[in-house]
């Protein structure tokens, strides 16, 4: 659990009439999805730039495979902005020859690949279109090709999915978590949470220009759990709550047509299985499930839970 | 260093690959062309044309018949007198009728009244006809007084002194002192075709960086080139490859115009000749300020290789000091309306330098020319203005060693708003932000 692709510690970043980052820090375990969250404005791509050394920070160290992060690194670091385009009058081969150029790929290295590339979105028989002359999924999907075309060890996507349609989404989703099961690490910002929980092994959550959560997404919605289980079943719901034991609270209750719900806290040290054996001896169970916290939830309650202090 | 040069690559590629640009490189010499060749049309078609003025005389002594030997003096003039009436009712009431161009009158007693005298015309005389006219009839009235004052003409002749001071310029060599011809006007011309070109030259390219960046970040490639390569080599690489697409366009010029103008030269060249020698009143036929045949003379009298060479310094110069500046504005903003306020400033300089071009002619080597073509915003074109009237060597070493110093103050300058404006969306910014922008760290 050591083995960190990346680290950033206590990263300072002030403007003239704000603070983008405060004392943030973050480490980002090599080849697992890392998810980089946040309303709008809470410093992300502020994060992001100063990971892709466009802007240096104010104060804090930077960390690439543990040696002090350089210009040298650049080639090894592939980023898709969440402002990107192209140049709109170049033609489609050319560009994507020019942007594996600047990271470093020689002329034949850069053909191979764009080759490979190319062939497997579709993309060949555009090479000498121009690129106002694409769709703009298909811009997209140049554009996802020159981020990953050099193989970087480390790859950062910024709101990746905001301009293309679902099935390209679909698309880009797959072709993310194919890098990942070749070994790149990716950091992931984005503010939609459902394609988190897909995703992401690991998020931190950034407010504000704080960091407020960090941590695996499974021990995250571990440490949310509010101990709330769903049961659906027939047969007398008044019945069922004289046997529950003292403790164990009725949240919520619901029916519809031939099913009742209950929604139920169960504190420790009682646990959910000895709560389920008496609720088979009574009523009909149908299903029974514990309520984790979605991404989306926690994400909510965080951001608001700052922002009433 | 590589990275700069693939910028470099594309910026120059992308440009000079473009349509507008042939078509300029290849329109540019042959619109000048064109221009020459219709400055030679305009001065001989002039001269073709033949002016018949009849004098209407009502002077009781008919003092206009000295006019008679106008016509045998200059049997080659277009300028013509004839005589036909003796009223000016009668003459003008028939100019439509017969083939003659003005009507001279000469009242009773011109030399008391010359203001009574007039030339009415159907056909406006040119002026250098109207100045013909004129000196003969100063010449008759002053033939009047003289009688009446009894003086001797051959003594009035010989009293009168016109001074044409013939200038030439003494110049400092290793073995002593050398005198060298001036030839001024042509000077005055080299000069303000140098300084104009310089002016448009920054202009244009420097427009061109401005608005590179700017598209750059509205189409929002940057960000994704930044991750690559440095934001100050981005800048530089796009500067320096623009500075490559105006070096090649003047340099295909140059030997595109010199071809045309040979060629022009062997065409027109012998006919000029011809009527200089025939030495009539036309030939002084002029386009501003400038004889026809002196255009032929600019390429025999400027060091054409020098001025070349030193042009293309001052264009590298100043476009490298206003390019940056543009490519910092370009960076500022986020759509062409709000570049006025920033782009007035810069322009200025440039605008003021071609406004005192004009004094700079006069005095090439006053104090304010001096000043001007030291201080690095002007310097490029007030210094090109000076060079062909020939400018110390010292001076040359200040003003250039200045205009360097000037571009890498304002290349920093520039690639510190820069690398912060081209991430900036969405904010209008002003002169205040700008000056935050330049202390930001890394």
């Amino acid at each position: 659990m050591n083995d960190f692709i990346f680290r950033a510690e206590h990263i300072v970043k002030r403007y003239a009439n704000h603070t983008a980052l405060h004392d943030v820090s973050l480490s980002i375990p090599r080849g697992k999805v890392f998810g980089l969250l946040g309303p709008n404005g809470a410093g992300k791509t502020t994060m992001i730039r100063i990971i892709n050394q466009i802007i240096a920070p104010d104060e804090g160290a930077l960390y690439f495979n543990n040696e002090p992060l350089g210009l040298h690194h650049i080639g090894r670091i592939g980023y898709l902005p969440e402002e990107r385009g192209l140049y709109k009058k170049m033609k489609v081969g050319e560009h994507a020859m020019y942007l594996a150029q600047l990271k470093g790929l020689s002329k034949k290295e850069a053909q191979k690949k764009l080759d490979y590339w190319f062939d497997k979105f579709e993309l060949h028989g555009w090479w000498n279109k121009r690129i106002e002359e694409l769709s703009k999924g298909m811009q997209q999907k140049v554009q996802f090709i020159v981020t990953v075309l050099h193989e970087p060890e480390l790859l950062i996507f910024d709101e990746p999915f905001s301009g293309f349609d679902p099935v390209n989404a679909e698309l880009i989703k797959k072709e993310i978590l194919e890098l990942k099961s070749q070994g790149a690490t990716i950091i992931f910002s984005t503010h939609r949470m459902e394609s988190v929980e897909e995703l992401c092994d690991h998020i931190a959550l950034i407010n504000k220009s704080r960091k407020i959560l960090d941590g695996s997404v499974k021990e995250i919605r571990q440490q949310y759990k509010t101990n709330q289980y769903r049961l659906g079943f027939n047969g007398s719901t008044e019945l069922l709550k004289q046997a529950l034991p003292p403790g164990v609270s009725v949240l919520h209750e619901h029916t519809d047509e031939e099913e009742h719900f209950l929604t139920l806290h169960i504190p420790p040290p009682l646990t959910s299985n000895e709560i389920l054996k008496i609720c088979v001896n009574h009523v009909d169970v149908h299903h029974f499930n514990e309520q984790i916290p979605s991404m989306n939830e926690i994400f909510i309650q965080q951001v608001k839970g700052i922002s009433h202090e | 260093m590589n990275k700069i040069w693939l910028v470099i690559q594309r910026e120059y590629l992308t440009r000079v690959r473009k349509k507008s640009f042939i078509i300029m490189t290849i329109l540019g010499p042959i619109l000048m062309a064109a221009f020459y060749a219709l400055l030679i049309l305009v001065a001989i078609s002039e001269e073709e044309k033949e002016h018949r003025v009849m004098v209407v005389d009502t002077s009781p002594v008919k003092l206009g018949d000295a006019l008679k030997y106008y016509n045998i003096r200059r049997p080659n003039s277009k300028l013509r007198f004839v005589w036909k009436y003796d009223t000016y009712d009668q003459a003008r009431d028939s100019i439509y009728n017969e083939n003659y161009s003005s009507i001279l009158f000469i009242p009773r007693d011109p030399v008391a009244h010359p203001a009574g005298m007039f030339l009415a015309f159907k056909e406006r005389p040119s002026i250098s006809i109207k100045n013909a006219i004129e000196i003969e009839l100063e010449k008759i009235i002053e033939e009047q007084k003289l009688l009446m004052y009894n003086i001797d003409p051959a003594v009035f002749d010989s009293v009168r002194v016109k001074v044409n001071l013939f200038e030439k310029k003494i110049k400092e060599t290793e073995t002593g002192v050398r005198e060298e011809v001036e030839f001024a006007e042509q000077k005055y011309v080299v000069s303000f075709i140098s300084g104009m070109l310089i002016y448009i030259f920054i202009l244009m390219y420097g427009v061109q960086v401005l608005r590179g960046v700017m598209e750059e970040k509205s189409n929002r490639i940057v960000e994704v080139i930044v991750s690559s390569v440095k934001p100050f080599q981005l800048m530089m690489g796009k500067i320096i490859g623009i500075a490559w697409v105006g070096l090649t366009q003047f340099l295909i010029w140059v030997v595109f115009s010199g071809i045309v103008i040979t060629v022009l030269s062997l065409a027109f060249a012998p006919n000029i000749m011809d009527q200089v020698q025939s030495g009539s009143m036309q030939t002084q036929a002029e386009f501003g300020g400038m004889n026809v045949g002196s255009i032929l003379e600019l390429f025999q009298v400027t060091n054409l290789s020098v001025m070349i060479g030193m042009f293309i310094f001052y264009f590298l110069g100043g476009y490298l000091l206003y390019s940056s500046l543009f490519a910092a504005i370009g960076s500022a903003i986020d759509s062409e309306s709000d570049s006025q306020q920033f782009m007035l400033p810069i322009t200025m300089p440039l605008i003021f330098s071609i406004a005192i071009g004009q004094s700079v002619l006069n005095n090439p080597e006053g104090a304010l020319a001096q000043i001007f073509s030291f201080i690095p915003l002007t310097s490029p074109i007030v210094m090109m203005v000076r060079i062909p009237f020939g400018v110390a060597y010292w001076e040359l070493a200040v003003s250039a060693l200045l205009l360097i110093g000037g571009f890498v103050f304002t290349t920093w300058l520039a690639a510190r708003i820069y690398r912060t404006g081209i991430l900036m969306y969405g904010k209008k910014v002003t002169y205040k932000e700008l000056w935050k922008w330049l202390w930001y760290k890394g």
